[in-house]
């Protein structure tokens, strides 16, 4: 009530202000003629009555300058002339306005785009309901299909625990799962003879989306009746692909699509902006429930028979839930591992041997409101180590811009000396150096708000490349305009500390009496140490980004084992284009015939999976007739392919034969094994005709090795790879009903078809598809590229952090070169007088420029004494995030502290050319 | 300079105005002559001190002012106490009571 009533007199003292003014001359006036007839009847005369009542007063003006600085408005009026003196100053001098935007928007931007991708990425919340108290039961991101084994940190479940969990479990309220994996399905409406469209979907619980809470934007979701065995097929379109594949036509909730060939009922539109619970680069936006599963397993025999509904032990289920009022996230983790230990020894009858690990075996409660994200996994040190990066840069950049100020500060000492002598407050100059500052920093914010805006942008292509949908948005969102400005404002306060503490420090008698020549004097000390933290920080900077560049040098370039150039590759998904199990063999062959006959092909194959494509299936073996410990724990990669795979991708055959089409199903199964399975399970002795085998009873022996090839890289250079066996597409194991049986069948998809070509590979990609449609209308490609693609986007998140770190620790050189030549400068300026002397008295111009290099040199030196210990620390720190990359790497460290020198040497050579150049009689005369 | 306000105990002269002002609505020098006499010349109020104070209480709305003709027909500023300046004055007199008893007490103890 007070604050609102003192507010609106205030507002209208401001509007009368005039008025204001003459009231209080009235009063005042009457004030000292009432006090002056009050002394004159003590008997003095009217003129010494006056006198003295005027002298009593001490002042109209200070008497209201009092009454006015006694309220609110007179402060903010002074920080608005604060603030327009601001303006002025920084109108005044463009030039140093300019730079110092510059560098600010430099620094600014950097860090807003870093911290955007982070909020992004590692902050962010599912568009859901109350994200907050959404957990995820399990942890990790590994979608692993690892029958009957033990997870122990467990992240995935088969489809009867999660009933189990569902139905007994007391800790959640709501228990809802979806599937781990999220194939691409061919979808098209039913009736049109149109190519299908490729949509990532995810099967997931009937309680889905009422768990996440989310509303439909047309029609329903799904609901539990519709995850019932035998429930009609439903699925929920998202948004995106609605507009995009469907034209926004929303006649087809209702209508009935095809997916993979199934006639499925369209129920609803999910709300625009959910993608599903996963931060990646395939998101789904399909969704159907986890009953139809079965629908869609490939062959005929295990439809009815094992499902991934049925199969113990088949842990493809992500769940997550909310908790129940009062229950604990580490109450339910008890209750939830409990559960889980006592289900293992009920359900999986487990072995001697595995009954001892059932202790271990563990789920742990997490956070579930920013969803699944193996990307947010993996890019964490990256993104902190970005974010250390940015937040350099600005550091260099506050010190540039403290010394600019300061060195303005100095040429303004009059300036403040004057106002001192004239009544204004110490405070009040400090408030103004500060608005100044306040005032340079948020335009360098809102500049730097752009900046990091078209960085993101460009950012998030690196990141990205390659995937059908970016799923973060570089456009700034609030915690993003909120963070801008925060830093802005941090910025500010930061690099005006120094300035305003030499302004607080004037002293005005001293100040006054001796500044009147213009010459400008001031302790240069402040800035020379500005501009040794700069250069170590810089130093710092250009090592590391020096390190990480060398680390994505080594990735690109290590050995592969396989040829990237001059092979196209082709995505594609049979399971989408309608093909049955029994069908692939022929296709295969039609359309590796075709491939091959086209002019300037050299060979073509399919293959299950490709060399670094973050692929692979992983799988335990056994070897026929030995029983040595240990090799059941081996993982060994799988790989199914056709033919001339081997040649198609330049991987060299060492021994024995490629497959080839007498491989068929009547014959002896064969199996190609690389190097590192020969010489893992073989050691020296040839593998040729040795037999090996799924672990499974009777499956030991199942293949004969016909063939090896040298090892070809399939994981990222930075992991470890395992020995690797090929099967060929032609011969298919016969399982009882179990994971292996479904694996088998799946297996049989080739998802990659590759081309050994003469000239561009790129230039193939038109006839490629053309065959492939002539072949059949559905079979289109989701993706060809060249092989050096596929490469590249394996380094995605590595080159991102190798050019960014390389362009901060540009900056950070340029700013800190920048601050060097401003120093130098400035000193040569103000020691004008000073060389004309030396020079009059003999000093010849080589002489003048030792000196003046000397002085920037040392300072230099000095940034490098602090600096490279520093950075050779750093490099032992980031050691286990780089690729083949010494501990310590001298090559690196010398090429940062001679870029440096020679940046610092150019930074000082022209002021001390300068300074060489003065002409001594004209220098003496302006002293 | 004779009895500066500085004198007073910080805060008073807010109290002492409005004392003063709940006999009749005076001006501004009628208040600090009226303070200086009652005090038998102990408290001294310069305008300096004075003006803001009855800024301040006028901004809350413990005073209000009107202009009049003063008894040598010369236009001037009155100050009227308030109900609420009237509501502060008895709980602020209580208060420096108080005050000033348990002070007694201490300095006697």
């Amino acid at each position: 009530m007070g604050v609102l009533k003192s507010f609106l007199s205030g507002l209208r003292a401001l509007r009368n202000k005039e008025q204001r003014s003459r009231e209080m001359d009235e009063e005042l006036r009457g004030f000292v003629e009432a006090s002056a007839e009050e002394k004159m009847r003590t008997g003095m005369s009217y003129d010494e009555a006056l006198r003295k009542a005027k002298v009593e007063m001490g002042g109209v003006e200070s008497v209201k300058q009092k009454v006015r600085s006694s309220t609110w408005e007179s402060l903010a009026e002074s920080v608005w002339q604060d603030i327009r003196y601001g303006v002025r100053q920084l109108v005044h001098s463009p030039g140093f306005s300019l730079v110092a935007l510059i560098t600010l928007a430099l620094g600014i931007g950097a860090n807003t785009a870093i911290f955007t991708l982070v909020h992004g990425v590692l902050l962010k919340q599912l568009p859901i309901a109350d994200p907050a108290h959404l957990y995820r039961i399990g942890e990790g991101e590994n979608y692993c299909c690892d029958w009957g084994g033990f997870e122990d940190d467990w992240g995935t479940f088969e489809y009867p625990f999660y009933e189990h969990l569902r139905d007994t479990g007391t800790a959640f309220r709501e228990v809802a799962a979806f599937s781990g994996s999220t194939p691409s399905f061919g979808v098209r409406r039913a009736g049109e003879k149109s190519a299908a469209q490729n949509v990532i979907g995810e099967l997931v619980s009937g309680n889905y989306f009422d768990t996440l809470e989310l509303r439909p934007f047309a029609g329903r979701l799904i609901a539990a009746a519709d995850d019932q065995h035998n429930a009609a097929p439903v699925a929920v379109l998202g948004y995106r692909t609605w507009v995009e594949d469907f034209a926004g036509d929303q006649t087809i909730v209702g209508s009935t699509v095809l997916v993979n060939d199934l006639p499925i009922a369209v129920i609803g539109i999910a709300p625009p902006g959910f993608h599903g619970d996963r931060l990646a680069a395939t998101q789904p936006e399909l969704w159907m429930p986890l009953n139809i599963q079965p629908q869609f397993e490939t062959s005929g025999q295990s439809r009815a028979q094992s499902t991934l509904l049925n199969t113990p032990g088949d842990a493809w289920l992500y769940l997550i839930g909310r908790l129940n009022a009062g229950v604990t996230p580490k109450q339910a983790e008890a209750a939830v591992t409990s559960d889980l230990q006592h289900w293992l020894i009920e359900h999986r009858h487990p072995s001697a041997a595995d009954l001892a690990l059932i202790p271990r075996q563990h789920v742990r409660i997490t956070a579930g409101g920013n969803g699944i994200s193996p990307f947010r996994s993996n890019s964490r040190t990256g993104l902190n180590l970005l974010s250390a990066a940015s937040a350099l840069v600005l550091l260099v950049a506050c010190a540039n811009l403290a010394n600019l100020l300061l060195a303005r500060s100095a040429s303004r000492r009059r300036q403040t000396a004057l106002r001192l002598s004239l009544g204004a407050t110490r405070a009040r100059i400090v408030r103004a150096v500060l608005t100044e500052s306040l005032l340079l920093s948020l335009l360098g914010g809102a500049a730097g708000l752009t900046l990091a805006f078209a960085g993101t942008k460009g950012i998030l292509l690196i990141v990205f490349r390659g995937a059908a949908q970016v799923p973060v948005s570089a456009t700034p969102s609030l915690p993003v305009l909120v963070f801008a400005l925060l830093i802005s404002m941090l910025t500010g306060a930061i690099f005006a500390t120094v300035p305003a503490w030499t302004a607080a420090h004037t002293d005005p008698q001293e100040e006054l009496r001796t500044a009147n020549t213009g010459a400008v004097s001031l302790n240069p000390r402040t800035q020379k140490i500005l501009v040794v933290i700069q250069v170590a920080l810089s130093v710092v900077l250009l090592a590391v980004g020096g390190l990480v560049t060398e680390s994505l040098s080594n990735l690109e370039s290590a050995n592969f084992g396989f040829e990237t150039h001059g092979r196209l590759l082709a995505l594609i998904n049979f399971r989408s284009a309608g093909f049955r199990p029994e069908q692939l063999p022929t296709v295969y062959r039609q359309i590796q015939d075709r491939l091959e006959a086209m002019p300037g092909v050299r060979s073509a194959a399919l293959a299950m999976n490709s060399p670094q494509a973050s692929c692979c299936a992983t799988i335990d073996i056994a070897i026929d007739g030995r029983q040595d410990k240990g090799i059941g724990d081996i993982d060994t990669l799988f790989e199914r392919v056709s033919p001339h795979y081997f040649a198609t991708l330049g991987i060299p055959l060492l021994a024995g034969r490629d497959f080839t089409v007498n491989d068929a199903q009547d014959a002896p199964q064969v199996a190609i094994v690389d190097e590192t399975f020969a010489r893992t399970f073989f050691h020296d002795k040839s593998p040729l005709g040795k037999r090996f085998g799924m672990t499974l009873a009777e499956h030991a022996g199942d293949y004969t090795i016909v063939g090896v090839v040298g090892t070809a890289k399939y994981r990222s250079p930075a992991t470890p790879q395992g020995p690797a066996f090929f099967l060929p597409f032609t011969q298919t194991t016969r399982y009882a009903p179990t994971g292996y049986q479904r694996f088998e069948a799946g297996s049989h998809f080739a998802q990659v078809i590759a081309l050994n070509v003469t000239g561009v590979p790129e230039s193939y990609e038109k006839a490629l598809r053309s065959v492939l449609a002539d072949i059949d209308p559905n079979l289109a490609p989701t993706r060809v590229m060249a092989y050096t693609e596929q490469v590249a986007i394996q380094f995605n998140q590595q080159r991102l952090i190798a050019r960014l770190t390389a362009l901060f620790s540009v900056l950070a050189l340029l700013l800190a070169s920048v601050g060097l030549y401003g120093v130098t400068a400035h000193n040569v300026a103000r020691r004008t007088g000073e060389i004309g002397l030396r020079m009059a008295l003999g000093a010849d111009r080589a002489k003048v420029l030792r000196m003046v290099l000397r002085g920037a040199l040392a300072q230099m030196a000095m940034g490098l004494a602090i600096g490279a210990p520093l950075a050779v620390l750093c490099g032992r720190w980031l050691a286990h995030l780089l690729y083949d990359v010494r501990r310590f790497d001298p090559f690196v460290l010398c090429t940062a502290v001679v870029t440096l020198c020679t940046s610092a040497v150019l930074a000082a050579l022209v002021p001390a050319r300068r300074a060489a150049s003065i002409e001594p009689m004209e220098a003496l005369r302006t002293e | 300079m004779p009895g500066k306000s500085g004198d007073l105990v910080q805060g008073t002269l807010e109290m002492l105005i409005l004392k003063t002002l709940a006999l009749e609505p005076m001006h501004g020098f009628g208040i600090s002559l009226r303070i200086e006499q009652t005090s038998k010349g102990v408290f001294h109020i310069n305008p300096g001190s004075l003006f803001p104070a009855l800024n301040r209480l006028e901004r809350a709305g413990r005073i209000q002012a009107e202009w009049h003709t003063t008894e040598n027909n010369r236009r001037a500023k009155y100050y009227k106490l308030t109900e609420s300046g009237r509501k502060a004055l008895k709980e602020e007199t209580r208060e420096w009571g108080r005050q000033i008893a348990a002070i007694a007490r201490i300095l006697e103890a």
